[in-house]
């Protein structure tokens, strides 16, 4: 398997905080990697480390399997939207595409005009970008990070600020980005159910450290749907299901039982239940979310 | 480095503080010189009303202004001009806001993934603000000359290389500061720092580093005595020659290569590895 983006144990510290604590994470050739922490997570910094942004203190970026001087040589295939877009204020969104263009040595008649259209600003070209909007300043950071057709996309929170229409657009373009030119794309978003949508592989960071790395068809299995059960006497409940075959039930607390198979016969079991004895206040199906997966792997509510 | 370079060229044609800098310096130059003039005209009258009193007041002042009738040539005068240290000063403070933009703004961003050697990034803004520097020395020039022939007719040009010499080493002196400053906006990335030493420097040490410059050519040709009357030279006003041939350019060319090794010095040593975001 070939990994566009790898770290070895990376590590930033500034002066005596450790922002990023011997990460080594793995985003493989043509997939969407979605980053998930808390805010105060590392994400930025590891992603900023990843661009050549930031020096890490320890450990190594390795960009196409090539670590050290070799890696810096990749940077240029890189396109980042890290934190606010970096754009100049005082120039239009054309002007500061042309800027990009100049930088990366482009000189192709109407690319900065396609690349304008292809995030949904081709009509405001002529405009400052200082009055443009939140989410329009969004989308011209992602017009920028997309000159030069770069390999490997690193996004940090691209959605911020954008309407839900724009949040579908840009799902929508990524998703074409990485079928239609195999394009590499780390993404971090707080938004974890669009992050859901996206996503090939998850790695999940908290307090600097990388708890996880996961594929999206291991989430699934993880994250698997359930019946959940408020009843008074949830042993004897256990008992009555047993009987009729049904083993994996677990009891989270003294009036909670979670169901793990068989959740089409909710109804039955209702009614096994209810003519052994059973007083029920609550019977739900509840499907398996990231979300649920995260708050569970990080033992915490999720402040986003 | 070269392709930062024009998108700097580009940056700074499409910037407003380009072309407010050029006109502030020039309505300045203007006041300025109006005003001087104004000055010796009353002077002139005063003077000539006095030398109409009786003979033998002892109350008598001699005034005398610092005109530019006591610059030999227009090129003098420009030179002066330029040791005065206020094109120096809105250099620095132009450098300042061009380039401090790219960290305010954030497009460092786009930049130090496309160009991550450091150096390279100083050494674009150092070629992009020669360029701006030339042209606004081309253009003041153009305005002394008419100023002298609005203000000081009858005033001489002076002569093809002595104009080629003063303003070469002047823009030597200008790059010097210029690139200080330029590494302390990349390696400091606070303005509240590295502007006030940097206007600090240019408009105070101006003088004290050319008279160092000096100082060291005099010694490389074995001239220099160190005594106490040295120290007291280097602190004096300018004192770099205008005229003059091999030393003006024997000091133009140690003082480009000990700028040079310093700026690259303090690259190695000190941004490298610097965080650019």
């Amino acid at each position: 398997m070939e990994y566009a983006i790898t770290t070895n144990c990376l590590t930033k510290r500034y002066k005596r905080n450790v922002a990023v604590d011997s990460v080594s994470l793995h985003v493989k050739k043509g997939e969407i990697y979605g980053f998930i922490g808390r805010n105060g997570a590392g994400k930025t910094t590891c992603m900023k480390v990843i661009c050549g942004l930031a020096s890490p203190t320890a450990g190594e970026v390795s960009l196409f399997g090539h670590t050290g001087a070799q890696a810096a040589e990749c940077f240029g295939r890189i396109g980042n939207l890290i934190e606010n877009p970096g754009i100049y204020g005082n120039m239009t969104a054309e002007q500061n595409m042309e800027a990009k263009c100049i930088l990366m040595g482009i000189q192709r008649e109407g690319y900065v005009q396609e690349l304008l259209e292809f995030v949904g600003l081709g009509a405001v070209g002529k405009k400052k970008a200082k009055q443009f909007s939140l989410g329009m300043r969004q989308r011209l950071g992602i017009a920028l990070a997309l000159v030069g057709e770069p390999e490997i996309l690193v996004l940090d929170e691209p959605i911020n600020g954008l309407d839900p229409q724009g949040i579908v657009e840009v799902r929508e373009t990524l998703l074409r980005l990485k079928t239609e030119k195999n394009m590499t794309i780390m993404i971090s978003s707080h938004i974890l159910e669009e992050l859901s949508k996206l996503a090939d592989t998850y790695g999940i960071i908290d307090n600097g450290r990388l708890l996880q790395e996961i594929s999206r068809e291991e989430l699934e299995e993880k994250c698997e749907s359930y019946i959940r059960i408020r009843l008074d006497q949830p042993q004897i409940a256990c008992s009555i299901l047993a009987e009729m075959g049904i083993s994996r039930v677990k009891i989270m607390d003294e009036h909670t039982l979670c169901v793990y198979e068989r959740l089409e016969d909710s109804a039955w079991m209702n009614t096994a239940l209810v003519r052994g004895g059973c007083s029920i206040s609550e019977i739900m199906v509840i499907f398996g979310q990231l979300e649920d997966y995260y708050l569970q792997l990080t033992g915490g509510a999720y402040h986003a | 480095m070269h392709n930062l370079f024009k998108m700097y060229l580009y940056k700074i044609r499409h910037s407003k503080a380009t072309l407010v800098m050029l006109l502030i310096a020039l309505g300045m130059t203007l006041f300025t010189r109006a005003v001087t003039k104004a000055v010796e005209v009353m002077i002139e009258k005063w003077e000539s009303t006095q030398e109409e009193t009786e003979a033998g007041a002892e109350d008598t002042m001699e005034i005398t202004v610092d005109s530019h009738e006591e610059n030999e040539t227009i090129v003098d005068s420009y030179v002066t001009q330029l040791k005065g240290g206020l094109c120096l000063l809105f250099m620095v403070i132009y450098a300042g806001i061009v380039f401090g933009a790219d960290e305010r703004q954030g497009f460092m961003k786009n930049i130090a993934v496309q160009v991550p050697k450091r150096w390279k990034i100083v050494g674009a803004r150092i070629a992009a603000t020669a360029v701006v520097l030339v042209i606004f020395l081309a253009i003041s020039f153009l305005w002394e000359i008419l100023m002298d022939l609005i203000f000081s007719p009858g005033i001489p040009f002076g002569a093809k290389p002595d104009v080629l010499i003063a303003i070469g080493l002047e823009f030597l002196l200008h790059m010097a500061f210029l690139s200080l400053t330029i590494f302390l906006i990349t390696w400091w990335r606070n303005a509240g720092l590295y502007m006030p030493i940097s206007i600090l420097l240019a408009t105070g040490f101006h003088s004290l580093f050319a008279n160092l410059f000096n100082a060291l050519i005099t010694a490389l040709k074995g001239e220099l005595v160190f005594d106490v009357n040295w120290l007291f030279s280097i602190i004096q006003v300018e004192t770099l020659p205008v005229h003059g041939g091999g030393s003006d350019w024997l000091f133009a060319g140690v003082l480009a290569i000990v700028y040079l090794i310093v700026w690259n010095g303090l690259n190695i040593l000190m941004i490298r590895k610097r965080d650019i975001v």
